[in-house]
């Protein structure tokens, strides 16, 4: 029925796991995937636990429409508490791991406590088995692939994996899926770190039915068609997200030398343009597009490598094809850290999938370092003779190696910008919110996002909002916080649906809505699924305040509230936040200290 | 006189014959907006486009009566979008 | 008039839409593990391709089957497996050099591509039409045509 209406609870400290039923009354209200295990967290752990410790509870979670033919229903979840933010930490990932967790007869697998050595997860159906997994703690997340297929004699396995980076608890490492898709976000990869956890691998042979075949597969056909038809569609399928790096340049908001510029003249050399020319040796980076699992849209990239380039001219094990650039990799490993070279950044992105760490972080970071290091706060001897100057093509693919495998000065890497920028005397270098690295926006350019960034409940995030439309057409902080909290609710169902976010190049919440409505044996009005939305939202803002976070946690750094944007078309500007975050506080039924009202609490069920 | 083109994403394809993948050139009309650039070269013209002249932002109200001058460089990019 | 399923792998973005409108069709559940087609990646993700039984005029399982449990349906010129008949034996996956013919543990039967007696899912299914439904005496003709172009152009 959409829902499996099952729930693999796992304790690692006991190696025991138990089936239990799924709370229909909790998928009513919070749908499934983000919201759904947002509520089993909040009603199964302390929000003040240690990230990294064995109290935290790390969530596997589909949507009701995974594995199912709603178009991009590959996606699915991991819900922890982030150790790279302290805050709740919900990541998206896609592929085809989430599909066949689904497939397998669960809608969640959630796991509690800690390993006393290196295990695995290994689920087919209903069996489950706690393996050591002595012989691949050590080893990437391609090997560990690799191997667990072998191991279990079974090529349609699918695996969910961290590398060394997830192991040593580098405070964003990610969890990689299917080679090179990511729950990508807030150091989830180190959750499972902590646990000992290594790897999920999954084998489902039991299948997803709905509630009323006939109208769903209407439903899907018709709203396949619209998607199809669009030119955001076609756009992605042709030329990635990427497509944002001209268009980012042009609106003044590339964010350049950790944030110090808001433009870019490199962009030219890696832009999808760029990634289908050929260059002097006649090698050409983007070889393919890909689809995750049920996706009409196929946004992923697939490039090589020049095999003449200094990263890899030696070394023929990174000759093959892998995940290309999208638009966050291009700009956390291109104008962030000031770098135009394409091989370099394609590499960089293979060092980010082989060994789980994300990249808008890992940039980010490095930014951070870089800034560091050009005002002296580090030198040379402590960067393993590496210098880190913006531009440096050599720092780049160096130091996302090394930080991977937490060699050298990529230990220093491995803290995050926050922690990194605070240990060498200059916390203002810090390009992020609640200790989360900002994605590829700069909010002196797009106001919205800045009010977006500092509100997100998991940190500094471009996907959680969706002001674009209106940041294009008023560079102020005006009329910014009623569409910014109305994408946040919108944007809260869509991730708890178990479709893709990209799905909205075509579709509203409607969409969305009959899809779920022909699948589950649940019927939801539009009324209520808006308030689904607002409550996962305000579910979500509990847990951190639970945590301990405050109104003084949504900010953003001084370089974007006082330092004028220092060209383009926002020159002289900075983010008015201040203009933006009371209104927005209003708007949600909060009081001046951003705390919940019990009007507001009341009103959407929660307790 | 003659306006310079820059594009984006999918926008090349309108760029007329003879440019290469996001820069052409286009004569057009004296006093010509950038509504009438887009609606020359084919585009529809209330789309969200990005666009921008000599670097500054002309937001979509400001397309049919922002007047180019010779050598103007228009650019029209995709809408920003998440990613 | 015989149609055949065409596969063109380079529009192939390995999304399984075709697996799951295979299973659905047959079995009614979305369940690629029992998907009578199925999709290969090869090197690291460069190549997607689809593959399922091309409907061979030889016809090894055919030809194996010893309860003669698969017979030519005359409309599709598919050769289809009767369920009634099928005894689980296996032989014709062995029988079958392409593998395209596979035992299906629950039922008990084998199963294979019957291309949905004349209206295939998959290809219905698939957004960029890597997989089409075309007239079985022309499965070149696309191909020919885009050489013809750039032989004359």
């Amino acid at each position: 029925m959409s829902w499996q209406k099952k729930v693999l609870r796992v304790n690692l400290t006991d190696r025991t796991s138990q089936v239990e039923p799924l709370n229909m009354e909790w998928a009513h209200d919070y749908i499934g995937e983000r919201g759904l295990a947002t509520k089993y967290l909040m009603e199964g752990m302390d929000p003040e636990a240690d990230p990294m410790g064995p109290d935290n509870m790390l969530i596997f979670a589909t949507g009701p429409l995974t594995g199912t033919m709603a178009s991009t229903s590959g996606r699915y979840a991991v819900v922890t508490k982030g150790p790279l933010t302290g805050a709740i930490a919900c990541s998206n990932s896609g592929g085809k791991f989430g599909a066949e967790l689904k497939y397998a007869g669960y809608d969640l697998l959630i796991l509690e406590g800690k390993a006393d050595a290196p295990v695995y997860l290994h689920i087919v159906d209903d069996k489950v088995d706690i393996l050591s997994a002595d012989e691949l703690w050590g080893t990437t997340v391609w090997h560990t692939e690799e191997r667990l297929k072998e191991i279990h004699s079974d090529p349609q396995t699918k695996v969910a994996s961290i590398g060394v980076a997830g192991e040593r608890g580098v405070y964003y490492a990610c969890v990689v899926n299917d080679l090179h898709r990511a729950a990508g976000r807030s150091g989830v990869g180190a959750v499972m770190g902590s646990k000992n956890l290594k790897a999920i691998a999954v084998r489902g042979t039991v299948g997803v039915t709905v509630d009323d075949p006939k109208t769903f597969m209407q439903v899907v056909k018709e709203t396949k068609a619209a998607l199809w038809d669009t030119d955001g569609r076609r756009e992605l399928a042709e030329q990635g997200t990427n497509a944002m790096i001209d268009s980012m340049q042009e609106f003044g908001g590339l964010p350049t030398n950790n944030f110090q510029e808001v433009q870019f003249d490199g962009t030219d050399k890696i832009n999808p343009a760029a990634m289908v020319t050929p260059n002097e040796h006649g090698h050409v980076n983007l070889l393919t597009n890909k689809a995750c699992f049920g996706c009409t849209i196929a946004c992923g990239r697939i490039a090589h490598i020049d095999e003449e380039h200094f990263s890899i001219v030696n070394r023929k094990e990174y000759w093959h094809a892998s995940g290309g650039l999208e638009y966050e990799t291009a700009y956390a490993f291109g104008p962030v850290v000031g770098v135009d070279d394409i091989d370099a950044l394609t590499f960089a992105g293979y060092m980010m999938n082989e060994h789980g760490m994300d990249p808008i972080s890992f940039g980010v970071t490095l930014a951070a370092a870089m800034e560091l290091y050009e005002n002296g706060a580090l030198t040379k001897e402590q960067t393993d003779g590496i210098e880190l100057k913006f531009g440096n093509a050599e720092a780049l693919t160096v130091m996302a190696e090394k930080t991977g495998k937490q060699e050298g000065f990529g230990k220093e890497l491995g803290l995050g910008s926050k922690r990194l920028t605070e240990k060498y005397g200059h916390p203002e270098f810090f390009m992020g919110v609640k200790g989360q690295e900002f994605a590829g926006y700069d909010s002196r350019a797009l106001q919205g996002m800045g009010l977006g960034y500092a509100t997100s409940n998991r940190g500094a995030c471009h996907l959680k909002h969706d002001t674009f439309a209106e940041d294009m057409e008023d560079q102020t902080g005006q009329g910014k916080a009623q569409p910014c909290k109305d994408s946040q609710d919108r944007t809260s169902v869509i991730d708890s649906t178990g479709l893709c976010l990209f799905t909205t190049a075509a579709w509203g919440i409607e969409e969305f809505r009959v899809q779920l409505n022909a699948a589950c044996d649940y019927d939801w009005s539009e009324d209520e699924i808006t308030k689904c939305g607002e409550r996962i939202w305000n579910l979500e803002r509990m847990f951190n305040l639970k945590a301990g976070f405050t109104k003084a946690d949504d900010t953003l750094p001084k370089r974007l509230l006082e330092t004028p944007a220092p060209s383009g078309t926002a020159k002289g500007k900075v983010c008015q936040l201040d203009v933006m975050l009371p209104e927005y506080y209003d708007l949600r039924g909060w009081d001046s200290e951003g705390v919940p009202t019990d009007d507001t609490l009341g009103r959407l069920g929660i307790s | 006189m003659k306006i310079k083109l820059k594009t984006g994403g999918l926008l090349g394809e309108y760029l007329p014959p003879g440019s290469t993948a996001n820069r052409g050139e286009l004569e057009v009309k004296e006093g010509a907006t950038p509504a009438d650039v887009m609606q020359q070269l084919g585009m529809p013209i209330d789309r969200p486009y990005l666009t921008g002249v000599n670097g500054e932002l002309i937001t979509k109200d400001r397309r049919g009566s922002f007047v180019l001058i010779d050598e103007d460089e228009l650019s029209l990019m995709p809408p920003l979008k998440g990613g | 008039m015989f149609k055949s399923l065409l596969i063109e792998p380079d529009k192939c973005t390995s999304c399984l839409q075709c697996e799951m409108a295979c299973s659905f069709e047959h079995d009614g559940v979305f369940n690629p593990a029992k998907s009578r087609i199925k999709v290969f990646e090869f090197e690291h993700g460069k190549r997607a391709i689809p593959y399922t039984c091309t409907q061979c005029d030889e016809a090894w399982c055919l030809h194996a089957c010893p309860v003669d449990a698969i017979t030519i349906n005359h409309e599709t010129g598919a050769k289809d497996v009767n369920d009634d008949l099928c005894v689980g034996c296996k032989v014709c996956t062995i029988a079958c050099p392409f593998g395209t013919i596979n035992y299906n543990t629950d039922t008990g039967k084998v199963v294979k591509c019957d291309l949905c007696g004349g209206d295939p899912q998959c290809a219905e299914a698939c957004p960029t039409g890597a997989i089409t439904y075309v007239d079985a005496n022309w499965t070149g003709l696309h191909r020919m045509s885009e050489s013809a172009v750039q032989a004359h152009s």
